[in-house]
């Protein structure tokens, strides 16, 4: 079983303390501040059009499964597309690649339609678990994409080579597309092929941005505070790393990367 | 000349009847580059029927067979009353997932779920700072090395542009921070200047790939499936 050093404990007790007080704090009703993000702004611009052509809208939480956090940020953002989408009426197609992930996201789906007072508006049969095999999976999103001719596709979550097929397709048929997705080598096919694309973290970001839930967006602050905190070790172990080559010791002598290493 | 016209492969042997096959499904998915059609939707749904014939077998074979039904079994026949009961829990969690399809039972598929998500994310956090620590160590660079310790990887003009990268991406993705700061601005501007140019990279290099990919497929079916240039 693998066990954290001290100072990984150390950094993660800290990390957890800043999310959880930022949380409190942003519980509390301070407001926090969130900068823009512009693939996000234009969700609703997608879902709008998407009304005004009478077409559905495919919103894909990725190839992931439940042990992925890049999974959970898709699933945040999929209960804001349904909710607004129920607001619309639009239908909304939800294609899962995971056995696992099929009953959670029937699960938000079904909760997201209730909770904006459609239910009715919830189908079974538009949550699709169609396979675990990404080409049968990106030969099925492409082919219901094609066939339903949908107005918007929203691809948040993690992905793999599908991506770019997914994305083509999307294009092709003539649909608006916001992509966010933190598998860092398909960040280039998304921008390539879609309208918005948003850039690894930013993924985890979303759910925040969107929700503009409290606990959510203390989460977020509370993970700036992380980076904070990274940045400053970054420059303190560059900085000493400068100091050992100057005073001439040889190798990888560095303080910190003892202390760190421990 | 002759081996220049197409003469296929016979499809009556067990190899050429797999090469038709194969040669088929690949002009079949390759018409949906034209529109989407029966003979596409016919391969799609055959891939999908496929893949989770292949997911229930896998499924069965690696994980129930092994991981479920022989530490069962041998608990049972060496009366070891903690893997029986450990067992059973497993079932009997992995059937209460399927209360989602009954109103009164559904509250058992939603426990079951959280516990899926629950060890999910748990999961997904162990690792993060025990992945991402030796990361940090690796990054604490010297911006001058001297010319005695200079190697491919580790000379004083790399290492400046590798901490600038580090500093101006990470600054990128300070979301509670407002970005309209001179100093955050530029850096965060400069951050995704070298994101864009590493996404650049990537994409050239992954479709030098998947044009690899595609020379193969053509090539299996001019040589393999129509045999042209082959005597």
């Amino acid at each position: 079983m693998e066990h954290a050093s001290w100072t990984g404990a150390i950094l993660l007790t800290l990390l957890c303390g800043a999310i959880g007080m930022r949380i409190a704090t942003a519980r509390r009703g301070r407001p926090i501040y969130i900068r823009r993000i512009t693939g996000l702004d234009h969700l609703d611009d997608a879902l709008g059009r998407a009304t005004e052509m009478g077409r559905p809208i495919i919103f894909s939480p990725g190839f992931g499964d439940l042990g992925q956090m890049s999974t959970y940020a898709g699933l945040a953002c999929l209960e804001y597309a349904i909710r607004r989408s129920a607001r619309f009426g639009l239908h909304v197609i939800v294609p899962v690649a995971g056995a696992t992930m099929y009953p959670v996201t029937q699960d938000i789906v079904q909760d997201a339609y209730t909770a904006e007072g459609r239910p009715e508006l919830y189908d079974p049969n538009d949550v699709l678990y169609l396979s675990g095999d990404q080409n049968a999976f990106a030969a099925s999103v492409s082919g219901l994409m094609e066939r339903r001719r949908v107005g918007a596709a929203f691809y948040f979550g993690n992905y793999g080579f599908e991506s770019l097929l997914m994305a083509e397709t999307g294009q092709r048929v003539g649909a608006i597309q916001v992509a966010a997705t933190d598998s860092f080598f398909q960040v280039p096919f998304f921008i390539a092929a879609c309208d918005y694309t948003i850039i690894g973290e930013e993924l985890y970001a979303a759910g925040a941005y969107l929700s503009r839930d409290s606990t959510m967006l203390g989460s977020l602050s509370g993970q700036d505070f992380g980076k904070v905190i990274v940045a400053a070790l970054l420059i303190l172990g560059v900085g000493a790393s400068l100091v050992a080559t100057l005073m001439g010791e040889t190798g990888s002598f560095n303080p910190l990367v003892g202390l760190l290493g421990r | 000349m002759n081996s220049l016209i197409p003469h296929p492969v016979s499809p009556f042997s067990l190899t050429g009847l797999t090469i038709w096959l194969g040669a088929l499904a690949t002009l079949a998915i390759l018409s949906f580059l034209f529109r989407e059609n029966r003979l596409y939707r016919f391969a799609e749904h055959t891939l999908l029927g496929l893949g989770i014939g292949f997911g229930v077998a896998t499924t069965i074979t690696d994980i129930l067979i092994p991981k479920w039904w022989a530490p069962l079994s041998e608990g049972w026949q060496q009366r070891h009353w903690g893997a029986i009961g450990v067992g059973l829990a497993e079932i009997i969690l992995g059937l209460a997932l399927y209360g989602l399809y009954h109103k009164k039972t559904v509250w058992l598929s939603r426990a079951v779920l959280g516990l899926v998500m629950g060890a999910g994310a748990g999961m997904a956090f162990k690792g993060e700072i025990n992945d991402k620590l030796p990361q940090i160590i690796a990054s604490f660079k010297s911006p001058y090395v001297p010319a005695s310790q200079t190697t491919m990887f580790n000379n004083t003009p790399s290492n400046i542009v590798f901490i600038i990268v580090m500093l101006s991406v990470l600054s990128y993705f300070f979301f509670s921070a407002d970005q309209q700061r001179p100093t955050l601005r530029v850096s965060s501007r400069i951050g995704r200047i070298f994101l864009m140019l590493t996404f650049g990279i990537f994409f050239s290099n992954a479709i030098m790939t998947r044009m690899s990919v595609f020379i193969e497929r053509i090539w299996f079916l001019l040589t393999e499936w129509l045999r042209i240039g082959v005597p």
